[in-house]
């Protein structure tokens, strides 16, 4: 019968764990299940059965990518019936807050961490012999788009998302429509027709695995153009190396316009001529002349001189922001050959995971939101990820979950998970 | 239990595991009973408005009123369904059930619970065994 020691029926319990999701706490789901289907449950129930839940999913997960990372050498790609055209993966880091277990109630140290979240999607994708699109999108010759977009993602930087570790209270909201809209209506552009995520609190050494076990169960390692996006930090990189060698690394070209951009501001004082500096870098980037714009930006950096060093440039320094831009293109100019993408009809922009931190954020992230460092914390990000999915994995996970005929009649919760 | 049409990625490889073609006779089978159910389930619901209201609803029953009625009606409808085929399940499994540790022949028993099920809630008489050997409780309903 698939009942377990709780009192629900496995339909009930969708509801319920659907209810976590979708609303913003446990006790706007115990009022809404009491509104919506009449089922009279507290919200500390509702955040044992979420816990629960979520704690063996994320079980099954960890013993699924055991059984991945076991295989021996070289691992067999799984067959799938409709081969994908073209397998994308989209990788990016979110935020939550946390508070450490077992301090009972209230929030105890508290602190942020941050998610790894990854988007997989079977797209359908055309090829060209030419350049589908030479010139930069509408979007970014836009310039209040463009300045919306930049300070999107500095916010973004200023909450430490895009940094490894960061101890400060970030600020409030962030907006980064502009980014998770960019460049999406070119007839070029590859379209996702399935979407499947994950997210959790792991590293990212215990996260690659976790994507490379997901891909292989989406067959994308014998998809027929394979694709890795994400921003410039390194650890995306490392995982693509290690799990993903096969698919084309690209560096997301929204993360391109705002290195040059805010170097065009730092060293142009006037809106103008700064906008002609900023157009000329960003064409150049999207047409894959990435070496030009490095070369033109050293130029620039022995006009202004060098930094001098054990002495902290002040905020805004061009010559900081120039290092940093150089840094950054150098470090990715192998993933940035954007013309060679298109042709082949892969995506250019990391905006599907930017939407996916989004939308997970939408959950787990918010004033005076925690969750443990640990159980409850890694429990929501698969309740989360799971209801995101275009498959039906919830439900069909509370309908097969393997219940144990033992008292209590459900998995033991402490079973080892990886967050 | 039926309805386990879950959508699946097109490209997955579990995607044809609950669809093979007996299934889909299986299906067809269930989708015609279902029919039938249905309409003796609608003569019940004309027969329910005849009973509470042998005369018709007087305009001052509202919409709303109806649904409570029909609704405390269609809980007892899912009560009395649910525990009639709940309890039949449980007796297929006789009087003795091996314990899954050991495999030790115990006897069952039953124990009420109560389960909340879509449209209402059940009252259930679970089997319970009890294994001597292994000194622990198990539930072959799991």
């Amino acid at each position: 019968m698939k009942l377990d020691g709780h009192g629900y029926s496995p339909s009930i319990l969708h509801r319920i764990l659907h209810m976590v999701v979708v609303t913003g706490s446990y006790e706007d789901a115990a009022t809404s299940l009491s509104v919506s289907s009449e089922l009279s449950i507290s919200s500390r129930e509702v955040n044992k059965l979420a816990t629960a839940i979520g704690t063996e999913m994320a079980g099954d997960r960890d013993s699924r990518t055991e059984q991945y990372v076991a295989q021996p050498l070289p691992r067999k790609a799984t067959k799938v019936d409709v081969c994908p055209d073209l397998a994308a993966i989209f990788c990016d880091g979110g935020r939550m807050r946390t508070r450490r277990e077992g301090q009972g109630t209230g929030v105890h140290e508290p602190h942020w961490r941050e998610t790894k979240n990854a988007g997989f999607h079977r797209m359908q994708s055309q090829s060209f012999t030419e350049d589908p699109q030479p010139d930069v999108p509408q979007c970014f010759r836009d310039q209040a788009y463009v300045e919306k977009l930049v300070n999107g993602l500095k916010s973004l930087k200023n909450e430490g998302r895009e940094e490894e570790t960061d101890a400060g209270e970030p600020s409030g909201e962030t907006d980064t429509s502009a980014s998770t809209n960019a460049g999406t209506t070119s007839a070029w552009q590859p379209k996702t027709l399935f979407r499947t995520c994950i997210s959790s609190l792991a590293d990212s050494k215990t996260f690659g695995p976790m994507m490379a076990t997901e891909a292989d169960r989406r067959g994308f390692f014998t998809a027929a153009k394979q694709a890795f996006l994400g921003d410039g930090l390194a650890y995306n990189w490392t995982i693509q190396k290690r799990w993903f060698p096969s698919f084309t690394p690209i560096a997301d070209f929204v993360h391109v316009v705002e290195y040059v951009y805010t170097t065009a501001k730092a060293i142009h004082p006037e809106v103008a001529p700064r906008w002609q500096q900023y157009l000329a870098w960003a064409t150049a980037c999207w047409q894959g002349r990435v070496g030009d714009v490095i070369e033109e930006l050293r130029q620039w950096q022995a006009r202004l001189g060098p930094l001098v060093k054990g002495q902290p440039p002040p905020d805004g320094d061009p010559r900081s922001i120039l290092q940093s831009t150089v840094t950054y293109l150098t470090n990715n100019l192998p993933r940035m050959d954007y013309a060679h993408y298109r042709r082949n009809g892969l995506p250019v922009t990391s905006s599907q995971a930017e939407s996916l931190v989004k939308q997970i954020s939408k959950r787990v992230k918010g004033t005076e939101k925690f969750f443990n460092d640990g159980r409850s914390g890694e429990a929501i990000l698969q309740l989360r990820a799971a209801i995101l999915c275009d498959d039906t994995r919830l439900e069909t996970w509370i309908r097969t979950r393997p219940i144990s005929p033992f008292s209590p009649r459900c998995r033991d919760p402490n079973n080892k998970i990886s967050a | 239990m039926g309805g386990m049409l879950w959508q699946l990625d097109a490209g997955a490889p579990d995607c044809h595991k609950f669809k093979d073609e007996q299934d889909m006779d299986t299906k067809a089978i269930a989708e015609q009973k279902l029919k039938e159910i249905e309409e003796i389930a609608a003569g019940w619901g004309k027969l329910l408005a005849r009973e509470y209201f042998p005369g018709g609803p007087g305009l001052d029953v509202s919409l709303a009123d109806m649904e409570d009625i029909v609704a405390r009606a269609t809980k007892a409808i899912v009560s009395g369904a649910v525990e009639t085929m709940t309890a039949d399940q449980a007796d297929q499994l006789g009087v003795q059930a091996a314990c899954p540790g050991c495999g030790r022949m115990c006897e069952l028993q039953r124990k009420p619970r109560t389960v909340a099920v879509r449209g209402g809630s059940a009252d259930l008489a679970e089997p319970v065994g009890h294994c001597p050997t292994c000194r622990r409780d198990f539930f072959p309903s799991a």
